[in-house]
């Protein structure tokens, strides 16, 4: 960290308003991005953080205030003039060539003159690989990276092209602990450098880590400013959500949790010794009626590759699924679908189809169970108008297309689906990713309410503070197995971190 | 956050005039306006029929229609098929070749010839009766659930398994036809492909009958709506239990059979098929049922729509031609119509992106 307060501002926003079709997206934001400080960026989803970075990076323009570069109005009416003036973006979305490989994505078109050199491709992206730390096969194409390395890849590729500026939407939120780490290393080389950083994020633990300064917003305002040292996540929860309080809060309060004796009900889901190679070695989980199961893991622990190979998302090459008496055949998601299993994958837009509308897709699973032959069209509307209200999903309608929904309500489409379903066994991946602490608790209500109802409800994920809050037992995978099991206990995030990286 | 105030702002802000615009929007918004893809090519359709009745005398007469529906049911039947392959997403241009080898089975099995399958054995359907049109039916299903086959177990890409198949069935009527064409039909057959019933011709009932089976299939059943989202989403439609092998097997399958009876049209109406026949309707069939606003991507359209863009096509050819347009300037006019059209399709579809989501921002104001 090498901030100083008096280093000067590279950029400078000024009473920035923005808004959309009647809603204000940013109600009058000034700050400040000094050359050599890491700004963290936070606020829950709508807070407007969008927004603001899409006006810093011409995207958007503003409806009034200015944008200031070295002190010196600009206005950018597109990305790339704010490219020439060195503001840099890695965006959440990818923005990469995924049949091309790792180099070509690196060094793209800039490197090469009219002739395509590949070994001096090569090198340029293996120099910019390494001034950065990180080593990834040049060859692969990047369609086949895990998502944290492909934005490892875009970041790369952001920090290449020399900016002043370098502004990263929410670049943790694909990442596990060791890589998100390895990335704040190499923002404080850049901000050591000189360059001024700004990462937007809804990770508060991020934020009082890895940032000199943390700025929230709250709808549309720029409410506070913090300084790592001299705040909790608590103040800053409260700063970004108000006063009210919640589960996941107390998670994040405490930093551990009691977790319950034994579950007693009869053992719903009996996975043993599944393998997928060359992610999942050996791994078994079960899990009792009513009861919620935490598989918790890093990135590569194998813990995301075990999920798919149970619902047989993914290619089993040994080990039984049942469930309660019935075994479950291998690699084919319609038997594990009739057997009772429901399944949420990490990729939102795995599960749905966003061109159709919310009960198209709240029904998927469930039409043959409503009806012998036909469409039952009225029951549709009315099931789905319930779950609407029910799950809270701000939309509000059923006919209204999935993409014009936000992420957080997109998940919730697809727990209606599974509601709706009522299955034994509920599998979810990353059920809270991308959400904000609103959302997540939310979620995890939801979660905890399935459970209630005897639903099995196996959570795997990468986030430790959801683990515990919403977990009664909890299970830790790495390399590829099981290696540790909390029940009956209480758990800290930091040894639940530790027993997965150990 | 209180609704007045919200919905005071966006009227002030955006429409100052009109807030009513946007109630229009959101009505638009709604089931109806994705289906928007509709909009612009009924609107191509009316314009064209109203310009060719203006500018020919001969264009609005019962004959002339008469002759265009006439003209165009066979494409209009293999395009239904065709249009449940798109909505699940996938490619089919086997339908021309099983056009082609029903085409001269239902002649050949009629006159009792001898017809061969290598490595199989020789076989005679003589007759004209239920048989004969169940094995020519049955031949139709089953080159239609070879392409299902391999797209949907095999893993081939539809484009390439079904040129395979098209390739298969021409060779298959190569064989059997022995340089030869068919040419002698059963009596109803021809009358079929000729004769009247209402006034209007047997084809075109024909052509009525299959639409509106595929078009309550896909708009009223389950399998229908299975297809669209897996048309839309593969991955979501498997993750969700749907078997989406089996899926893929039946719509080929549907295909090859509504590909065969477009054959058993097709000889009735032209009376005589040799090698070369069915290779004409490839690209007329594909040029309608996109010109028609279904998406070649998959999971949106559906049979309005290719009976729509069918008659698009058969409209703009045959005003074309009644305009007495210079035979060699015919097919340039006809591209760049066509260019037009599907350019007016790509904009207003995009425009009803643009109403859904205003629609969709106003129900989250109204319950900010």
């Amino acid at each position: 960290m090498t901030a100083t307060v008096t280093a000067p501002a590279v950029m400078r926003v000024e009473d920035l308003e923005v808004s959309y079709g009647g809603v204000h997206a940013l109600r009058g934001v000034t700050m400040e991005v000094r050359a050599g400080e890491i700004c963290a960026l936070l606020g829950g989803n709508g807070a407007g953080k969008s927004t603001l970075m899409k006006c810093l990076t011409g995207v958007v323009q503003p409806d009034a205030g200015q944008v200031l570069v070295d002190g010196e109005p600009v206005r950018f009416s597109s990305p790339s003039q704010a490219l020439d003036a060195g503001v840099r973006v890695v965006y959440q979305e990818l923005s990469l060539f995924p049949t091309l490989s790792v180099a070509e994505n690196i060094v793209g078109a800039a490197g090469a003159g009219k002739v395509v050199r590949w070994k001096k491709v090569a090198a340029e992206a293996r120099a910019a690989m390494r001034s950065v730390g990180v080593n990834l096969d040049l060859d692969r194409a990047v369609g086949q990276l895990a998502v944290g390395e492909q934005q490892i890849v875009e970041i790369v590729r952001a920090v290449r092209s020399r900016g002043r500026v370098l502004i990263l939407d929410e670049p943790t939120s694909a990442l596990g602990r060791e890589q998100a780490d390895h990335l704040f290393e190499l923002l404080d080389n850049l901000a050591a450098a000189g360059n001024a950083v700004v990462f937007v994020t809804q990770d508060f633990g991020d934020a009082l880590r890895h940032a000199d300064v943390i700025r929230v917003m709250r709808e549309g305002r720029l409410s506070q400013e913090f300084r790592p040292g001299e705040t909790t996540s608590l103040e800053l929860i409260h700063a970004a959500f108000g006063a009210d309080r919640n589960v996941l809060e107390s998670t994040y309060e405490s930093g551990h949790v009691r977790l319950p004796a034994r579950n007693d009900q009869p053992v719903v889901l009996d996975a043993r010794g599944i393998q997928s190679l060359p992610m999942v070695g050996d791994m078994s989980l079960t899990a009792h009626r009513g009861e919620v199961v935490g598989l918790y893991g890093g990135l590569d622990s194998g813990h995301l590759a075990f999920a798919q190979a149970l619902v047989g998302a993914r290619n089993r090459s040994a080990g039984k699924v049942s469930v309660g008496e019935k075994t479950v055949g291998a690699n084919n998601p319609a038997a594990s679908v009739k057997a009772g299993i429901g399944y949420l994958s990490a990729d939102r837009r795995e599960g749905l189809a966003l061109s159709h509308d919310v009960a198209d897709n709240v029904t998927l699973a469930n039409l043959t169970r409503m009806s012998r032959w036909l469409v039952p069209a009225r029951k549709e509307q009315s099931v789905t108008k319930e779950l609407i209200d029910t799950l809270r999903i701000r939309s509000a309608r059923p006919d209204v297309a999935v993409d014009t929904l936000s992420g957080g309500n997109q998940q919730k489409v697809l727990f209606a689906r599974w509601m709706l379903f009522d299955p034994e066994v509920l599998v979810l991946v990353e059920p809270t990713r991308g959400m904000d602490i609103a959302a997540k608790s939310d979620v995890i209500r939801i979660i905890r309410e399935r459970a209630e109802q005897g639903t099995a409800v196996v959570v795997v994920s990468a986030e430790a503070e959801i683990v515990l809050s919403v977990s009664d037992r909890v299970l830790v995978a790495r390399k590829g197995g099981i290696t540790r099991e909390f029940v009956d206990e209480e758990v800290s995030v930091s040894e639940l971190v530790a027993a997965a990286t150990g | 956050m209180a609704t007045p105030t919200m919905s005071a702002d966006t009227t002030e802000k955006k429409h100052p005039a009109d807030g009513g615009r946007q109630g229009l929007a959101v009505r638009l918004g709604s089931r109806a306006l994705r289906n928007a893809t509709l909009v612009g090519p009924v609107l191509l359709l009316v314009a064209m029929f109203v310009a060719f009745s203006l500018t020919t005398d001969s264009f609005l007469t019962t004959r002339n229609l008469t002759s265009v529906i006439q003209n165009n049911s066979v494409i209009a039947i293999l395009g239904i098929g065709l249009t449940m392959v798109i909505l699940l997403g996938e490619i089919d241009l086997a339908f021309s070749g099983i056009v082609l080898v029903t085409g001269a089975s239902t002649g050949l099995f009629f006159t009792g010839t001898a017809v061969s399958i290598p490595l199989i054995g020789a076989f005679t359907v003589g007759g004209g009766g239920l048989v004969q049109t169940l094995v020519t039916l049955l031949v139709g299903l089953l080159l239609g659930l070879l392409v299902g086959w391999l797209v949907g177990k095999v893993a081939v890409p539809s484009l390439i398994a079904s040129l395979a198949v098209l390739l298969l069935a021409q060779g298959l009527a190569v064989y059997w036809l022995n340089g030869q064409a068919a040419f002698d039909f059963p009596d109803w057959v021809l009358s079929l492909g000729h004769g009247k019933a209402f006034g209007i011709p047997k084809l075109a009932w024909c052509a009525a009958a299959v639409a509106l089976v595929v078009h309550l299939l896909l708009s009223r059943t389950i399998f229908g709506r299975h297809i669209y989202m897996a048309g839309a989403n593969r991955n979501a439609a498997r993750l969700s239990g749907i078997n989406t092998t089996r899926l893929v097997l039946m719509v080929f399958a549907i295909s090859g059979l509504i590909g065969a009876i477009a054959g058993i049209c097709y000889a009735g109406n032209f009376g005589s098929v040799n090698a070369e026949s069915g290779k004409e309707l490839l690209l007329p069939t594909f040029a309608a049922v996109v010109l028609g606003g279904n998406s070649l991507l998959g999971g949106s359209g559906g049979v309005k729509n290719t009976v729509v863009g069918v008659l698009i096509f058969a409209v703009l050819d045959n005003g074309l031609l009644l305009l007495d347009i210079d035979v060699f300037l015919r097919p340039l006019m006809q591209g760049l119509l066509l260019v037009v059209a599907v350019m007016l399709n790509v904009g207003l579809s995009r425009l009803a992106a643009y109403a859904n989501r205003q629609s969709s921002d106003q129900t989250v104001q109204s319950l900010a």
